[in-house]
């Protein structure tokens, strides 16, 4: 019996002569987030796409629900739900309609289309044709298409991209309560913020290679570096100190700089995954 | 998760409701002809071109007019232009107006309201002197005028000119200088003086290709859609595979193009004695033209690049069917033209009631290009969805 | 307003311009339009009759008949295959002349000649070839008929089919380039949604609207008038010619930006350029049926801009003819002005899909 809801054993994929994806392998657990943290172009996308069976890898294995995705594809693609970054909905259909079509192609005679769209905030615009919807509503209609048959893994391709504060924490309420229902979720992102709320592991990928794969905790603690940020009164106003807690003198600079009676705030600053991203890849999330 | 939870996730196997195929293509289908409902351009394009080629096909003439309708002045006269040209009573190509008045047959001529009531208005009229026939038999010079319409064509103002010669040598006793009686004309092929084919019903094969021209372009548009707006990615990523995908737009693209096309040709009195052999030629244009729908959806980047496509392939195919207002066989380039066939079994069944014995083989020829069209639109369509 | 903001606009469309499907469309439909009139239904309508000769003797008859402009006559290498021509109607009918046709006809001999018909052929043609046949005869004889035959027109010699479709033609050239191409152009800035870059620049709208009028008017101009080449009605004031040409062009492209700002996307475009273009065509059906009531016709306001360049550009009018048409097109253009301006600042891109 296969433990692994998602597995991908170093998967190599060109576009022509442009090679992608570089030997990649994870694996994802059911009732377990899996982030994929890297910038544009770094191989996200298009591993989803090797997991919804519309690439294949020229060297490689990957696995869902212990099957190939390829040679078994009306075996796993029933139980798999794929939002894509692409907001690619009909727009000359309502919402409930999108949903209502994409449960037949899934073989679901009834599905709860009001339940879906009220779980993503979208019961009163269900028969307003998607071209009316803001890019938020069409991002949640996405996530409630990907929900319309219950499936047991979500492949999530930037579930947040471009909305506001208040449709993120819908997108993410809706994932968390998946995964306590026991789906394994892949989600890529280059929201640090977003990697590090809901996944319980985190996957760094660059230009198709991934460089760290492990809990956002220990990935701070391995990489990232402690300090102390100071904020102190001078003669020309305010100025903020850095003390590094890994170098000797840090516990007398930090008495020093007490004893001043200067201090206005004191707090610890731990390393973000961005700064542990950048430490490890040379460039940003951007 | 508990290992008891892990269990029950991987031991739940295939989905319950697993879909079918047909389901899935049924799914598809009826998803198009939703958005195809709702396209305005295409509800607005689709009504307007049936309804203008309905209302072209019945303002047009329902009858070749093929007779030369002349004035001749004086009366007397008639007779004798009538020998003179070779025609009798029964001909219908050939309709004398006597005129009493020089004037009134010349303001006939120059002006339909100037015909008097109760006569037909003459194209040409002939004013030959009185004393024609004695001067011709005397062998003295007379001069004659014809009165010509606006457009006339030259060989018909050439004929009335000699049409007054002639009489003025049958009248001069001079006989025709070859052995030339009625046998020595010999018909070829059917008959049709008095009943030709009105060029209204040569041209129904022509706007029959138009209407399922503006359905190619129609399934072209909405196939080009869903892969510009990436929505084939999604129907990928579900049970749908894209054979599936195919069939579907296959399906909606020959379903539209008939039952326009069928609309059409049951407006326009096509389906006669040759009825089978029509609807067989129009369910293989439908399919030709979803073909050339796929093909060209999967061509174009944007929907003018689709209609740019769309256009080149379609008036190509069209040529046959305009090559149908022409009398005479096709050029031997022409007849290579897909759709070629196609056209010679709607002409032939709908205008000559033949059937499929006489059109067996114009009717293979386009189904062996339906296959191959078809399978062309099948290949780029499926490339370009595993593409998107 | 910066005429250099506004050229800046007119070159970078002039360069992406043969990338375009409808700038391919606007130079080349008029061309095979042109070429489809001249060349093809001229002689669907007003075609000759054809007529076929199986003459081994090389008779004068046939000598004569090839040079008759009012038959369409070819020689034919045998009788089999001029009879098989006939039966597929690749020919009306066919004569068939013995050798040593012309010393018998001159010797009275009244040598025999068979006259195969089309059975598709119409009964007029038939009697046409017949007698036209006759005619050559008694030539070639020597005896024809000592008759002068005055042939006269009571109501004007008609104009041809081809001529009357010109004016058709030159409102497509001007309509596919001024109308199709300004339309589009604008559409498309706002369907891709760089109409919010360019005006977040210093450019304003009524530049854009300049600049896109320019593009299509300038395509308008020279396409109308290569057309006119083509069809042979370059005649006429040279002056008085291009004033209307240009004031052709300034409306084409007028009524495109119209278009442009009234559909927000291509799609929408396409459906009222398809279902409008009656209105604008219109104008054109007079010159093909002369005989409706020219009033009828000053409704639309394309009139103002065809019937001047028809009456210089075929019947030779001068500017003095013609002057008060072309200010009535003038005045239609500066009434636009307003409305495009005022139209233009409401225009939005369309929610993205």
């Amino acid at each position: 019996m296969a433990a692994s809801a998602i597995s991908v054993e170093g998967a190599h994929f060109s576009y022509g002569e442009r090679e992608v994806l570089k030997g990649i392998s994870f694996e994802v657990a059911p009732g377990e987030v899996l982030g994929f943290l890297g910038p544009n172009g770094a191989g996200k996308s298009t591993t989803i796409r090797l997991l919804t069976g519309q690439l294949k890898p020229s060297a490689g294995d990957v696995r869902v629900l212990g099957r190939d995705v390829h040679r078994d594809r009306s075996q796993v693609m029933g139980r798999v739900g794929v939002s894509f970054e692409e907001k690619n909905l009909y727009p000359s259909m309502s919402g409930e309609e999108n949903l209502r079509f994409f449960a037949r192609l899934y073989g679901v005679p009834h599905p709860d289309v009001r339940g879906l769209l009220a779980q993503v905030g979208l019961e009163t615009r269900a028969r307003d044709m998607v071209a009316g919807y803001s890019k938020g509503m069409r991002q949640r209609l996405m996530i409630a298409r990907a929900l319309v048959h219950d499936p047991d893994i979500l492949l999530l391709d930037e579930p947040t991209d471009g909305l506001d504060p208040v449709s993120s924490e819908a997108v993410r309420d809706v994932i968390r309560s998946r995964v306590e229902a026991g789906n394994a979720v892949l989600l890529t992102t280059h929201d640090m913020h977003e990697a590090d709320e809901l996944s319980q592991r985190v996957a760094f990928i660059n230009e198709g290679e991934i460089y760290a794969l492990d809990t956002p905790e220990n990935l701070k603690l391995a990489h990232g570096r402690r300090s102390v940020k100071v904020r102190l009164r001078d003669a020309e106003g305010v100025r903020e100190e850095a003390v590094e807690l890994d170098g000797e003198s840090a516990g007398a600079r930090i008495a020093e700089l007490m004893a001043s009676g200067d201090v206005i705030t004191i707090h610890t600053a731990e390393a973000t995954l961005e700064e542990v991203f950048i430490g490890m890849t040379g460039r940003g999330l951007a | 998760m508990s290992t008891r939870r892990t269990r029950e996730f991987f031991a739940r196997g295939a989905p319950t409701h697993a879909p079918t195929r047909t389901g899935i293509v049924a799914a598809i289908v009826r998803k198009d002809l939703t958005t195809f409902g709702r396209d305005r351009l295409w509800m607005i394009l689709t009504p307007l071109a049936l309804f203008m080629f309905i209302g072209i096909y019945w303002l047009m003439p329902p009858r070749v007019d093929e007779t030369l309708v002349v004035g001749v002045h004086p009366p007397a006269m008639a007779a004798a232009l009538k020998i003179a040209m070779g025609v009798d009573e029964s001909d219908p190509a050939l309709t004398v107006v006597p005129f009493e008045d020089v004037e009134a047959m010349a303001a006939a001529v120059a002006d339909a309201d100037a015909v008097p009531e109760g006569l037909e208005r003459p194209l040409v009229g002939i004013s030959l002197p009185l004393d024609l026939l004695l001067r011709a038999r005397l062998g003295q010079s007379a001069t004659a005028t014809v009165y010509v319409g606006a457009n006339v064509p030259d060989e018909v103002r050439s004929a009335m000119a000699t049409a007054v010669r002639e009489v003025a040598a049958t009248a001069a006793g001079a006989p025709l200088p070859v052995a030339w009686t009625a046998d020595d004309v010999i018909v070829l092929g059917t008959d049709r003086a008095g009943e030709q084919i009105a060029a209204r019903e040569r041209m129904r094969p022509l706007m029959a290709f138009m209407v399922l021209v503006t359905e190619s372009l129609a399934l072209a548009s909405l196939v080009s859609v869903e892969v510009t707006q990436r929505t084939a990615s999604a129907l990928l990523a579900s049970p749908a595979r894209t054979v599936d995908v195919l069939l579907a737009k296959g399906l909606v693209g020959t379903l539209l193009a008939f039952s326009q096309a069928l609309i059409l040709l049951l407006a326009t009195r096509a389906f006669g004695p040759g009825w089978p052999v029509l609807l067989v030629a129009v369910v293989l244009g439908a399919m030709m033209m979803a073909g050339i729908g796929m093909l060209t959806g999967a061509a174009g980047h944007d929907f003018i690049g689709t209609l740019f496509y769309g256009m080149g392939f379609l008036l190509v195919l069209m040529v046959p069917a305009v090559g149908e207002l022409f009398p005479g066989s096709a050029a031997a380039w022409v007849q290579v033209i897909p759709s070629y066939g196609l056209v010679e079994a709607m002409v032939g069944s709908s205008v000559y009631g033949l059937g499929f014995a006489d059109l067996a083989i114009p009717l293979l020829t386009a189904a062996g290009w339906v296959v191959v069209v078809f399978m062309l639109g099948w290949w780029a369509l499926g490339r370009k969805l595993v593409q998107t | 307003m910066s005429l250099r903001r506004v050229l800046s606009i007119w070159r970078k469309d002039l360069a992406l311009g043969p990338r375009s499907p409808i700038l391919l469309f606007a130079v080349v439909m008029p061309l095979l339009i042109t070429f489809l009139v001249q060349g093809v239904f001229g002689s669907l309508f007003e075609r000759p009759p054809r007529v076929g000769i199986v003459d081994p003797g090389d008779s004068a008859v046939t000598a004569a008949a090839l040079d008759l402009e009012e038959l369409r006559t070819s020689r034919v290498a045998d009788v089999e295959t001029l009879q098989r021509m006939v039966t597929d109607h690749d020919l009306d009918a066919g004569l068939v002349l013995q050798a040593g046709f012309d010393a018998a006809l001159r010797a009275g001999e009244r040598p025999p000649l068979t006259l195969y018909v089309a059975g598709e052929s119409r009964a007029n043609d038939r009697v046409v070839v017949a007698i036209t046949t006759i005619d050559l005869l008694r030539s070639v004889e020597g005896r024809a008929a000592n008759v002068a035959v005055e042939v006269v027109a009571p109501g004007g010699e008609g104009v041809p089919l081809q001529e009357r479709l010109v004016p058709f033609i030159v409102l497509y050239a001007l309509f596919a380039a001024g109308v199709f191409v300004t339309s589009f152009s604008f559409t498309e800035e706002r369907e891709k949604r760089t109409i919010d870059a360019l005006l977040a620049s210093p450019l304003t709208m009524n530049e854009v609207l300049l600049a896109k009028g320019l593009f299509g008017g300038t395509l308008a101009a020279a396409m109308s008038l290569v057309t006119m080449a083509l069809n042979g009605a370059l005649v006429g004031q040279a002056v008085g010619l291009l004033l209307a040409l240009a004031i052709g062009a300034v409306m084409a492209a007028m009524i495109g930006l119209l278009y442009g700002i009234a559909a927000p996307d291509t799609k929408v475009l396409f459906a009222l350029i398809k279902t409008l273009s009656i209105l604008v065509f219109a104008p054109a059906l007079w010159y093909v049926f002369p005989e409706w009531p020219q009033w009828i016709a000053y409704v639309f306001p394309t009139y103002w801009l065809l019937n001047p360049i028809v009456e210089i550009g075929q019947q030779g009018a001068g500017l003095a003819d013609v002057w008060w048409q072309l200010a009535v097109g003038a005045a239609i253009c500066v009434a636009l002005v307003p409305l495009l301006s005022r139209l233009a600042q409401r225009v939005r891109a369309p929610v993205a899909a």
